[in-house]
């Protein structure tokens, strides 16, 4: 279980925001949503403990994260709003990095099979990732997802820039990963209509307004 | 699928920084032809009197290893900070301070490998004997390295500054002057005949010392950069 418990963030000397409270269960996620500018990345970086917050804490199973932070890391996935890819390698190069920083050797074929799920064809994964749209390059972020067994994901803004069939294979895979008692806090100005396309979604969801 | 150690995490990142080197070109090639242009030039500018060029040919090298080094360092970091893998590194399972490691170890495969392999080449235009040469290989086997590790606290603390290049430059150019006293006089000693082994083992403590706490201090300024 994910608990938030009163933090607060800071950016320059202005305050953002403070007292934000919540608790994440297992099968649940969390929308994270606000205006732009509101701090909703600088929170989901807050969870996934790239920053510290300048009051209150972060729990993953009663233990703060920041102390245990290698325990946790082993559990959690973090996307943000910028696929981390390297422009002069292949989306399977890029894939294959990515999922080996997680402690994971994949072979050839499991990487394939992943890129190919999230709808990229044999020709695409092998150009230069410079080369690919915005859609591609998220599409092929996100097929870390399909491949790793990490319980909680934090995902920034994980819908920009895919199309409908994009949209609807993330939202598949959320759906699948909250019956299989994962954990998923989300930012999104889609966040309506992610709510929108699967109203499965509206029953485990919270809402953080920041 | 299968779990793999931190040391397999390791390789890998080396192998990726490498491969990802080479496919650029720019990084390696651009510094190679940096140290072989600025080395060359003195012998040009300077004439072709023997005595001169072999005094001067130790300290020519190392001030030329040592800004060919700085020139590749401001990419060490700063590429991963600007596509988003600097932050998958922090996250990743294996703690920053290897996989600094690692990185810093790939550098030097792709810039001060490839200066020491250029080296005796250009120290016969200075007219190095067999033995100097020797030396000067040795020398910058054991200092290279050495000349990776300080400079990625450069690099790291200059992540996500626009001008990083000079910052660089300036931060860690005083810090190397020992590697470039120590290298030069290990030369200077095989050219007069004096023993030079003293000075070698000097560099090889100074590497020792750097691969410890280089990036202990890099990925301590790694974190508080993306915090």
């Amino acid at each position: 279980m994910l608990k938030l418990v009163d933090i607060a963030c800071q950016r320059g000397k202005q305050k953002l925001w403070s007292n934000v409270n919540a608790s994440i269960d297992a099968g649940n996620i969390l929308f994270v949503a606000g205006t732009n500018g509101s701090g909703k990345s600088s929170l989901l970086r807050i969870i996934a403990g790239l920053s510290t917050p300048i009051e209150g804490q972060v729990l993953w199973n009663t233990q703060e994260i920041s102390k245990h932070s290698a325990a946790y890391r082993q559990e959690m996935i973090y996307i943000g709003h910028q696929a981390p890819l390297k422009p002069e390698f292949s989306s399977i190069e890029n894939l294959e990095a990515l999922m080996q920083l997680h402690g994971i050797q994949n072979t050839k074929k499991e990487l394939k099979t992943a890129l190919h799920y999230w709808g990229l064809n044999e020709k695409t994964i092998l150009l230069p990732s410079k080369q690919l749209s915005q859609g591609q390059k998220q599409r092929t972020t996100l097929a870390q997802l399909s491949l790793l067994k990490k319980k909680v994901w934090i995902l920034d803004e994980p819908f920009n820039s895919l199309d409908q069939i994009g949209t609807e294979l993330l939202t598949k895979i959320l759906e699948m990963h909250l019956l299989e008692k994962g954990l998923v806090v989300i930012t999104s100005h889609l966040h309506l209509d992610a709510e929108q396309i699967n109203d499965g979604f509206k029953n485990i969801s919270l809402k953080l307004e920041l | 699928m299968q779990s793999i150690s931190a040391t397999h995490i390791i390789t890998s990142i080396i192998k990726r920084d490498i491969k990802l080197a080479l496919r650029r070109g720019s990084d390696t090639s651009g510094v190679v032809f940096f140290f072989i242009l600025v080395v060359s030039l003195f012998p040009l500018a300077i004439g072709s009197e023997n005595k001169l060029l072999m005094q001067i040919a130790p300290g020519v090298i190392w001030v030329a290893a040592l800004l060919s080094v700085m020139l590749s360092l401001n990419r060490l970091f700063n590429d991963d900070y600007q596509d988003g893998v600097l932050e998958q590194l922090v996250l990743s399972s294996c703690p920053l301070e290897f996989i600094v490691f690692a990185k810093t170890v790939a550098h030097w495969c792709y810039t001060g490998l490839i200066l020491l392999i250029t080296s005796p080449i250009l120290a016969l235009q200075f007219n190095l004997s067999g033995e100097s040469i020797k030396v000067l290989f040795l020398a910058l086997l054991i200092g290279t390295p050495t000349l990776s590790f300080i400079g990625s606290i450069g690099a790291a603390l200059t992540v996500g500054l626009k001008s990083s290049g000079t910052l660089i430059s300036l931060l860690i150019l005083p810090l190397l002057i020992p590697v470039l006293i120590l290298g030069t006089l290990a030369v200077d000693a095989a050219i007069s005949d004096l023993p030079y082994s003293v000075y070698l083992y000097l560099l090889i403590a100074m590497g020792v010392l750097s691969s410890f706490f280089a990036p202990l201090a890099s990925s301590h300024a790694i974190r508080i950069i993306l915090d």
